[in-house]
């Protein structure tokens, strides 16, 4: 948002040529090194999807040295070390580095075309996203080659991940380079949230959403809530293994389950978090395959809410065999069996479309049969899991590793592939060859079920995962033969997809839009798109998969919509309300800049710093960081008041900065509810130790006066009073700076408190206590800092002029900042004063 | 600003779809922090059944307030529609959810 012109209406354009040309113009990233500046939606989309690709090909590549090596009993084909550091990085790759960026990657490139928008509500953050992801990936497989890989397992369990037994950096890149990894997956998971409620085409009420919008909704709340776990658990771990902060060492008040808590809370809304995109891609293709509209649109909804919320009660279930009371157990096998109930009526809503249907084949149907064997076979066995007395039997055998492939190859890679053969016309403007596309199937599947069935067996003749070897006595080796006979027959279809999609690339038959006679708005412009999509905006006034596409793509790209205009070299789309779809705002959106791969490289330096412990150059890197993010802000938004603008056929809006419900106002929001997540699981975190951990009570506890604990609170409570403050003198046209500089010094003043209390702990190495004391009052002062730089940057936006009685929204967001960071102080404060009580009655443990 | 589009709901309706499940979570964790907190000090036996069925109890309740404050579906597809439809079988899914997943406290040793 970086153009400040006069803001008369232009004339209407409606010669499509000119249009395109004046379009193309506006939203188009340069050429050469320009290209690293991109934040097109479709540009990253696509980076994103092929960077996941790649990765998929790489952890292929271990998983086939891993069959290889368990081909034959006795193998020396690979030796331990190097064997766990591939098991590691195999799963490690395709669940962070392929499955949810391949996942991001397709939401970004397609929400917004289904969805009737131009681009993605922040397309900085985007970029900013990717290359975070590219960064982070990169570290990992730079590891893997310098033999440094991460070497315990894909969920890290302690005490085998902790300093004592992986003294090397193997671990550290793990927990660094994954961390690192998912600030991508919550930036995007925040942007698509707000992208879907905020930026429809007008009159896309939330019943007229195609169904593909749901499944992004709810699939990105359950990341903005299940990641924030993982990324504490994450730091806590890496303090651990750094300072020697005992978090998970019960010798010292720790606990090692506390681990596996914090993983699972993230590990098993993941499952489902991977299958919603392709259960989205199925709820899509079917229909249109099935020429008629999904049955069970409402119910499918009501299924996906049911399922993002059970899919977090049931962490536990990989936990059966750890020692938990049976009681408990009980309630967890019992949501386990219960969370197949919301997956099978998508299942049998997807059935039902297909039978009452008039079902055509073609190359994504075959990957729709595919997914159906697979992923319910999967989810059978997944309920076998479920029954704690058989999960005692089959647990860490190759039964499980068998069902979790089911599960996830069934339920996101077949469901991909039948969307890489949806989709691939639109992106390149040709079609498949089907002579390859077909043997390509076959293949995958043969090979998948020849490979992964027969683990089903090995597993329960009583092969454990993670072994190197087994002997020949065992009677595992004709399975296991088979098994990697399958698992190379399985890969050369996938090489066979890849040399299709080239293929089709370089040869394909040219194809016109809507190939397959599809109802959704992303058929309606060109294909290849063009770089700002939709050359005028449609209305939407029945649900947006039923859609009469050839008519409206012609209509669109002669003008006959909203916003078929350049104005002003604004890269303009529209915000409406959340539920019913109606115009409330003209979104104007930031254009190609290099400010991303900068941060990102920044970040990326912190990471590394603190991966060769360099922490001091860590925390100047941080500031870097912060820098940049205060200076970033400094160039978004419009830098005078508009009033109502002109969106074309005869309506118009005011530009989101003079609005309440902008994008940025709900993305601080969403961004909160992670930022409260952690929080909330480092309360939990706390709260675990002191009931559950051994070695409580701690030798001492806290000790202070009424002093410190004083100034944080009544400090705290100031922030959000001097935030409020500064809004209405800011609405009365009155000095804001005052209430600024109070807000500051109140966020200095509360950080004062907390550090002295910080000072006046027991020394945090000792014990938990102390690390998690420690823990909650760093929480709050970093909180406080952010307060500080928020403050910053609303005294430099100020006296740039891009604060106006009109245009809050920076001083919104920084009340509703301070608002969240007194919360959680104060109850990081009542939490830390309360411990040294609450660890007496810890001796009362039997 | 205008459009042809339908009619407007208050963004806040769509916490009906949330409730439901969330009422379920919220009692799913308490109904464990309470199972561990019991075990971890010794709680006697009838004591902990009596707090896990008393919870249990809440559930039902505070689900079946919900049902009965929840929007009505009114006919055709609206987002009205949808939003009371889609509470409703949540807020119903959820009741019998909690049963289910609650029930084994009413007969199960608590601790062992």
């Amino acid at each position: 948002m970086t153009a400040h012109p006069d803001p008369a209406s232009p004339q209407p354009q409606t010669d499509p040529v000119r249009l395109h040309k004046e379009l193309s113009h506006i939203w188009a990233t340069g050429p050469g090194w320009a290209r690293l500046g991109a934040v097109n939606h479709s540009t990253l989309g696509l980076r994103f999807m092929l960077t996941a690709a790649v990765f998929f090909a790489i952890g292929g590549m271990l998983a086939m040295l891993i069959r290889a090596q368990l081909a034959t009993p006795e193998s020396a084909f690979l030796g331990p070390e190097i064997y766990n550091q591939i098991f590691t990085m195999h799963g490690t790759i395709m669940m962070f580095l392929f499955a949810i960026p391949m996942f991001e990657g397709m939401a970004v490139y397609l929400t917004p075309k289904m969805l009737g928008a131009r681009d993605l509500a922040f397309p900085r953050l985007t970029a900013f996203g990717f290359w975070c992801y590219l960064f982070g990936g990169l570290i990992l497989i730079l590891a893997l080659f310098g033999g440094v890989a991460p070497d315990t397992g894909w969920f890290m369990y302690t005490p085998l991940s902790s300093d004592v037994y992986s003294p090397g950096v193997n671990a550290d890149v793990w927990l660094l380079g994954v961390t690192f990894v998912e600030i991508s997956a919550l930036t995007l998971a925040v942007e698509l949230t707000v992208s879907v409620l905020k930026m429809r085409a007008p009159g896309m009420s939330l019943d007229r959403m195609p169904i593909f919008g749901w499944y992004v909704l709810v699939t990105a709340l359950m990341m903005i809530v299940g990641f924030p776990p993982l990324i504490l658990g994450s730091i806590l771990l890496e303090l651990e293994r750094a300072f020697g902060l005992p978090f998970f060492d019960p010798e010292r008040g720790g606990d090692p389950l506390l681990w596996q808590h914090l993983f699972w809370l993230f590990g098993h809304p993941e499952v489902y978090i991977i299958f919603l995109p392709g259960a989205a891609i199925l709820s899509t293709i079917i229909p249109v395959f099935a020429r008629r509209p999904l049955i069970g649109y409402t119910p499918i909804v009501a299924a996906l809410v049911a399922l993002a919320f059970l899919s977090f009660g049931l962490w536990v279930h990989h936990m059966f065999t750890t020692g938990i009371p049976h009681l408990s157990l009980a309630f967890f096998s019992l949501a386990s069996a219960l969370v197949a109930v919301p997956t099978a009526v998508q299942i049998f809503a997807w059935l039902a479309t297909i039978a009452h249907g008039r079902l055509r084949w073609d190359v994504p149907m075959l990957y729709v049969f595919g997914f159906f064997f697979v992923f319910v076979l999967g989810g059978l066995t997944g309920v076998m899991l479920a029954m704690v007395p058989f999960n005692w039997q089959a647990h860490d055998t190759h039964f499980v590793v068998a069902h979790l492939h089911y599960v996830l190859v069934g339920g996101f890679v077949f469901p991909l592939l039948a969307g890489l053969y949806y989709w691939l016309p639109h992106v390149t403007g040709r079609r498949s060859l089907h002579q390859i596309a077909a043997p390509a199937f076959w293949l995958i599947f043969v090979g998948f079920n020849g490979t992964f069935f027969l683990m089903h067996l090995t597993g329960l003749l009583g092969m454990p995962r993670r072994v190197y070897v087994y002997p020949e006595a065992a009677g595992w080796t004709t399975l296991n033969l088979i098994s990697s006979i399958g698992a190379f027959v399985m890969s050369v279809g996938f090489a066979l997809v890849a040399l299709d999609v080239i293929l089709q690339i370089r040869f394909g038959q040219r194809v016109r839009r809507d190939i397959w006679k599809a109802g959704t708005l992303e058929w309606a412009m060109p294909t290849p798109p063009a770089v700002y999509g939709f050359a005028s905006l449609p209305t939407v006034d029945r649900r947006a998969d039923r859609l009469a596409v050839r008519p409206l793509a012609r209509a669109l790209a002669a003008g006959d919509g909203y916003l078929a205009r350049a104005r002003n070299g604004w890269q303009e789309t529209l915000g409406v309300h959340m539920t019913s779809g109606a115009i409330d705002q003209l979104i104007v959106l930031p254009r190609a800049t290099y400010l991303p791969l900068w941060t990102a490289l920044a970040v990326c330096a912190a990471v590394l710093g603190m991966l060769f412990k360099a922490y001091l150059i860590a925390i100047a890197i941080f500031f870097i960081v912060m820098g940049l993010f205060v200076f970033a802000g400094q160039s978004a938004g419009l830098r005078r008041d508009y009033g109502s603008l002109d969106v074309g056929r005869g309506a118009s809006a005011p530009p989101h900065t003079e609005v309440d419900g902008s994008p940025p106002w709900w993305a601080m929001v969403f961004a909160l509810v992670a930022d409260g997540t952690i929080f909330v699981s480092l309360a939990f975190g706390t709260a675990y130790l002191w009931l559950v951990a051994p070695n409580w009570p701690p030798p001492a506890t806290l000790s202070t006066g009424l002093v410190a604990p004083a100034l944080a609170a009544v400090a705290l409570a100031l922030g959000p009073l001097a935030a409020r403050a500064a809004l209405a003198a800011n609405a009365r046209s009155g000095a804001v700076s005052p209430w600024l500089a109070l807000g500051g010094l109140s966020a200095a003043g509360a950080a004062a408190g907390l550090v002295a209390l910080i000072a006046a702990l027991p020394q945090p190495t000792a014990h938990a206590y102390a690390a998690t004391s420690l823990s909650l009052l760093g929480y709050g002062c970093l909180h406080l800092f952010v307060a500080g730089l928020f403050t910053l940057s609303n005294a430099l936006r100020l006296r740039a002029g891009c604060i106006s009685a009109r245009r809050t929204l920076d001083l919104r967001l920084t009340r509703l900042w301070q608002d969240f960071t007194a919360t959680t102080g104060l109850i990081a404060l009542a939490l830390t004063l309360a411990m040294p009580h609450l660890a007496t009655i810890a001796a009362a443990r039997p | 600003m205008s459009s042809s589009c339908a009619s407007t709901v208050p963004p806040h309706r769509l916490w009906w779809l949330a409730l439901g499940f969330g009422l379920w979570s919220f009692a799913f964790v308490a109904l464990y922090a309470l199972h561990a907190l019991g075990c971890a000090y010794g709680w006697s036996d009838p004591l902990l059944r009596l707090g896990m069925t008393g919870l249990l109890a809440a559930t039902v309740a505070a689900l079946g307030f919900a049902l009965s404050q929840a929007p009505r579906s009114s006919p055709g597809d609206g987002t009205t529609a949808l939003i009371g439809r889609a509470a409703r079988w949540t807020l119903w899914a959820a009741m019998i959810g909690a049963i289910f997943t609650f029930a084994p406290a009413l007969a199960l040793t608590a601790c062992r």
